[in-house]
């Protein structure tokens, strides 16, 4: 089913197109979530409604995004609502401890584990606005330009966003943990 | 361009979506600034790790089945109930108040045309006179009535007329206002 097929099965609500909506993107939408709120369940709470509102919207869905972007920019909404009403956001340490998968310069266990839980307390710590620019731009891989389209403000104003988040991740992450930059490792490995 | 116009344009360098002029005077700048080649090398690293250590925090990570259930599940929520076999008890529910209100109005309509259009009493001379100076009056007059009943699945229907008769002594006082 290619994404003309999936958007006018979800106009009709077709199961099937519904099915496939989520076997499709389900599981990105729902990692960027656990990314963007910090807490699984509420994460799923978030894909639900995304999903919900995606396919009761599908009619309006002018067709200028991809489906994936459409569906994260419902998320994106859903997501700061959440975090007004919780004012205070506290990460789930259940998603820290997620099981890793193994990384290409095979560093320890300990120090996978170790360093996720740094990144996930480093995002916790920052403002909804920073944390949404490091996730759009680290882990959904768009350009600048795209985020700005996404978010709805100026290239200008995500490059500021994005120089900001970086330098308190980097002054929120322990340096021995192996984040930023492989050598974390391979430099205690020589030690 | 100088150190300040790369920083500017980093992270479009990095990602490639630079217009051909910018980017080439982003390289030649680049090959005569060890500052600024530090500071791609740095900022290459840091797209990295960031982007490993979500992946990592990440990966085993799956939407629960019960997700897609429940969606579809409240999708099917919202649609409008399927349409039920004709006269069963949910038609009956939706239909008894138009109807029965329908029937009201068509009745008192019919009422009042009946009315106007029911015999008059006669009189005149062929009136038997009464002693005391009364009249002894004889008419009739048709009653409709719409009635609607459930049977089973279906709702039933009906319009009786019901003729009243009316045989009546008149007294002497109302037969002299005639």
């Amino acid at each position: 089913m290619d994404e003309e097929q999936l958007v006018q099965g979800l106009r009709n609500q077709a199961p099937g197109a519904v099915q496939e909506l989520v076997v499709s993107h389900g599981d990105r939408l729902f990692r960027s979530a656990c990314l963007l709120c910090g807490d699984q369940a509420e994460a799923q709470d978030l894909v639900q409604e995304t999903l919900l509102q995606a396919v009761r919207s599908a009619p309006r869905f002018r067709e200028c995004s991809s489906v994936y972007t459409w569906l994260h920019g419902i998320l994106l909404n859903l997501t700061r609502h959440y975090h007004r009403d919780r004012k205070r956001m506290v990460y789930n340490e259940e998603l820290t401890r997620q099981e890793p998968a193994p990384a290409e310069e095979h560093p320890s266990r300990l120090d996978i584990e170790l360093s996720n839980s740094a990144l996930a307390d480093a995002l916790n710590g920052l403002s909804g606005p920073h944390r949404e620019v490091l996730i759009l731009r680290f882990y959904e891989d768009m350009k600048i330009h795209e985020i700005a389209a996404h978010l709805g403000v100026s290239k200008g104003t995500v490059k500021s966003r994005l120089h900001y988040a970086i330098a308190e991740m980097q002054k929120r992450l322990p340096g021995e943990l192996n984040l930023f930059g492989a050598c974390g490792t391979q430099e205690k490995a020589k030690r | 361009m100088n150190c300040r116009g790369f920083q500017h344009r980093l992270y479009e360098y990095l990602e490639g979506s630079l217009s051909r002029g910018a980017q080439a005077a982003a390289e030649r700048h680049l090959s005569g600034c060890a500052a600024c080649r530090e500071a791609l090398g740095a900022e290459r690293q840091v797209a990295q790790s960031l982007s490993e250590g979500f992946r990592r925090t990440t990966d085993s990570l799956q939407l629960p089945s019960e997700v897609q259930h429940r969606v579809l599940a409240a999708l099917a929520d919202q649609r409008p109930a399927p349409a039920e076999e004709p006269g069963s008890a949910f038609l009956w529910g939706r239909w008894v108040w138009p109807v029965g209100l329908a029937a009201s109005v068509m009745l008192l309509l019919a009422g009042v045309f009946l009315y106007v259009r029911a015999p008059r009493p006669q009189t005149g001379p062929a009136q038997p006179r009464l002693a005391g100076g009364g009249i002894q009056v004889q008419f009739s007059y048709i009653v409709p009535t719409y009635t609607f009943r459930q049977e089973g699945g279906y709702v039933v229907d009906a319009l009786i007329y019901q003729t009243n008769v009316v045989n009546e002594r008149l007294p002497a006082e109302m037969a002299r206002l005639k």
